[in-house]
């Protein structure tokens, strides 16, 4: 089986997919293109690190705007590795019962500082699907409130500069080898002492007895994501695209972007596939099970609102929670989703 | 540099920008060397662009906080001319070359220069009074390798040289330096300069005037006109600063500084490093800088410049972006589990 054999697929499949029309997100966790819009509207309203693109021209869908094709946020840091983060961030994680290897992990479960004992997780249905691997899903505690704010609230310290996590299990690509050309190429500068030394120029420079804390330290040396957001027509749904620099802001490789990816879903939710409107491949969350977990919290929310007063959950906040969601597959990247769903 | 017993002031240093190049850049650059450029290699147009300093907090409050690099990104829109929002554009020039051999021979020295003099000349001129994102132009040498999708690139950001070098007398947190009054209206003032929209592109060189309760934000060409001299006021100049150090500014004031040396003769100056969390409206890691700049451009000649991009080793060289396994079709292929 290859991955452009399904993407083929799924291309003609999505192709064939009539629009859907009527709004059904309450009832089955889907959005129509036109709710599509409106979440991303507000998403891009409430988190203006968020916008929309217009992508490649040649792969512009007409049942979506010409300007607002996709929705995209650039050079999100990522402090550590997943296994780094595991490491201090196991007791938080707790995995859906009975579902194995495949389940969605909760990785936030504990974090708001709450007692995780409030009944936080739902369970999934196992429905077949082309990818049979992902069957359960949790809904954070924090979700019954409405809100969307600090997640991260209590996890342990990033590790700055952190050395990769070894990945020789993971059959990849060929790791980029470190090939900066040979210096200079006729290329000679004054003496410049108005420039802040790089930090790979301090470390070359021993001499330089300023080993203590220069300015350049505080500069983050770190991996960065672009992430988008597009509307997989097939779906009804919204799905994540990665795409990854190291910390020199080369382009990571897949194997280097699955230590980013919560090991439950690394190689298993996760892809890499052609990007529907750009004309580069890039890592995915497979959306094949984005509308039944969707649904799960959705309902949650109604049947909390409905408890705590009739607040009503509006289809533009649907991103909002569907980033939330997300972040159970991408502990590390710390993209913007921050905002009170309440406004 | 630190300071010495010699040189009571210290010098003042610049964060160096980085250059970060999205992938759709390299594909579009690919689309049109084989569409349009062909053997053609002259230069083209770009537009490339940058954000305000930026703070990434550690979850740990313990942490101290650290600062992202200053960033010149370049993506497909940089052919077209758009940025995106919250960002700050900078005019560069693209030279594509035809083959390896060409991109290392090619007289570096002399592209740089001919950006450089460019700089200066918009200086000379006044266009980059009314343009001021002149300032920022840069230069980007590429060699695409079509059929290994690998792309050779070095990035110059010139930043001409003053008569001595710059000395700052005095680094202060905005905190300090302005008022409670004085911040909350900066912040006003200058989502008014950009008009309604807040995600416009606003002036990213921009003339203050500090008053008592306030302060009030206009364009540089106000310096032409000797600044507003209400009584008991003070002119400060502001720019958009891609750094985040609490220590340092970023490299466009570079051109700025020599602007504002050339065209109005200034020696001390109060600068505004602006900073703005993306659509947060917190401007909170600003910084004010007070700077001297000694001696005067005696001639009209183009000064010395300097800001070739240092690859990862720290070392004058080109750098490469290696996208087959995200380009090429086989190789998509073959590894696909």
């Amino acid at each position: 089986m290859t991955t452009t054999f399904h993407s083929l697929f799924h291309s003609a499949r999505e192709y064939l997919n009539p629009i859907l029309k009527t709004s059904k997100f309450k009832e089955t966790g889907v959005l129509t293109p036109e709710e599509f819009i409106l979440a991303g509207d507000f998403l891009v309203y409430k988190c203006p690190t968020w916008s929309w693109a217009a992508g490649e021209p040649s792969k512009r869908r007409d049942y979506l705007p010409a300007d607002k094709q996709y929705l995209i946020t650039r050079n999100v840091p990522s402090l550590q590795r997943v296994k780094e983060y595991g490491e201090v961030a196991n007791e938080d994680e707790m995995e859906v019962e009975g579902e194995g290897d495949f389940g969605w992990v909760a990785t936030h479960s504990n974090r708001d500082g709450k007692a995780a004992g409030e009944d936080q997780l739902v369970i999934g249905e196992i429905e077949e699907g082309e990818q049979d691997d992902v069957n359960a899903e949790v809904v954070n505690d924090q979700m019954k409130h409405l809100r969307i704010d600090d997640v991260h609230k209590g996890t342990a310290a990033p590790v700055p500069d952190a050395v990769n996590a070894e990945t020789e299990e993971i059959p990849d690509f060929d790791d980029i080898p470190d090939m900066d050309e040979e210096d200079g190429m006729g290329v000679v500068e004054e003496e410049d002492p108005a420039a802040l030394p790089t930090s790979a120029e301090v470390r070359r420079a021993p001499e330089n007895h300023n080993t203590g804390s220069g300015p350049n330290d505080k500069i983050l040396k770190t991996r960065t994501y672009d992430l988008s957001i597009t509307y997989d027509k097939y779906y009804q749904t919204p799905r994540v695209w990665l795409f990854g620099y190291d910390e020199q802001r080369r382009p990571l490789t897949s194997s280097q972007i699955f230590e980013d990816i919560s090991q439950d879903h690394a190689q298993k939710t996760v892809t890499i596939e052609p990007h529907p409107h750009e004309l580069v491949s890039m890592a995915s969350i497979h959306p094949c099970k984005h509308a039944n977990v969707m649904k799960k919290i959705i309902d949650r929310l109604v049947d909390s609102g409905a408890e705590e007063g009739g607040k009503e959950l509006r289809v533009d906040q649907y991103l909002m929670l569907f980033l939330k969601f997300v972040a159970s597959v991408l502990p590390t990247i710390e993209y913007d989703y921050t905002t009170s769903m309440e406004a | 540099m630190t300071a010495t017993p010699d040189t009571p002031q210290p010098i003042l240093q610049f964060e160096p920008f980085i250059s970060a190049v999205e992938p759709t850049f390299w594909h579009t650059l690919t689309r049109n060397k084989i569409d349009l450029y062909r053997l053609d290699d002259a230069p083209r147009e770009l537009m490339g662009y940058y954000s305000t300093g930026q703070i990434v907090s550690a979850r740990d409050s313990t942490v101290q906080p650290s600062v992202a690099p200053a960033k010149l990104c370049v993506s497909s829109g940089s052919f077209d001319g758009s940025c995106p929002p919250f960002t700050f554009p900078a005019p560069g020039t693209l030279i594509n070359t035809n083959t390896i051999e060409e991109f290392k021979k090619i007289d570096k020295m002399k592209i740089f220069r001919d950006t450089a003099e460019q700089i200066w000349s918009d200086i000379v001129s006044g266009r980059a009074v009314t343009d001021p994102s002149l300032l920022c132009r840069f230069l980007v040498l590429t060699f695409a390798d079509l059929k290994q999708y690998r792309f050779h690139y070095w990035f110059g950001f010139p930043a001409l040289l003053p008569p001595e070098p710059t000395l700052v007398k005095r680094t202060t947190p905005i905190a300090e330096a302005l008022s409670p009054s004085q911040i909350a209206s900066l912040r006003v003032e200058y989502d008014a300069l950009k008009g309604g929209d807040k995600a416009a592109v606003a002036p990213a060189f921009f003339v203050l005037h500090k008053r008592d309760n306030g302060v009030k934000i206009g364009n540089l060409s106000e310096l032409d006109a000797g600044g507003d001299k209400a009584p008991g006021g003070e002119i400060m100049v502001g720019f958009a600063d891609p750094s985040g150090l609490s220590s340092h500014p970023g490299w466009p004031l570079r051109n700025f500084l020599i602007l504002l040396k050339k065209r109005w003769n200034i020696h001390t100056i109060r600068v505004l490093c602006y900073r703005e969390s993306l659509g947060k409206g917190d401007t909170s890691a600003s910084i004010v800088l007070d700077i001297e700049i000694p001696g005067e451009f005696k001639v009209d000649e183009c000064p010395k410049s300097v800001g070739w991009e240092k690859n990862a080793a720290g070392k004058l060289g080109s750098r490469l972006a290696d996208l087959a396994p995200l380009m090429d079709p086989k190789r998509l292929a073959d590894t696909a589990v």
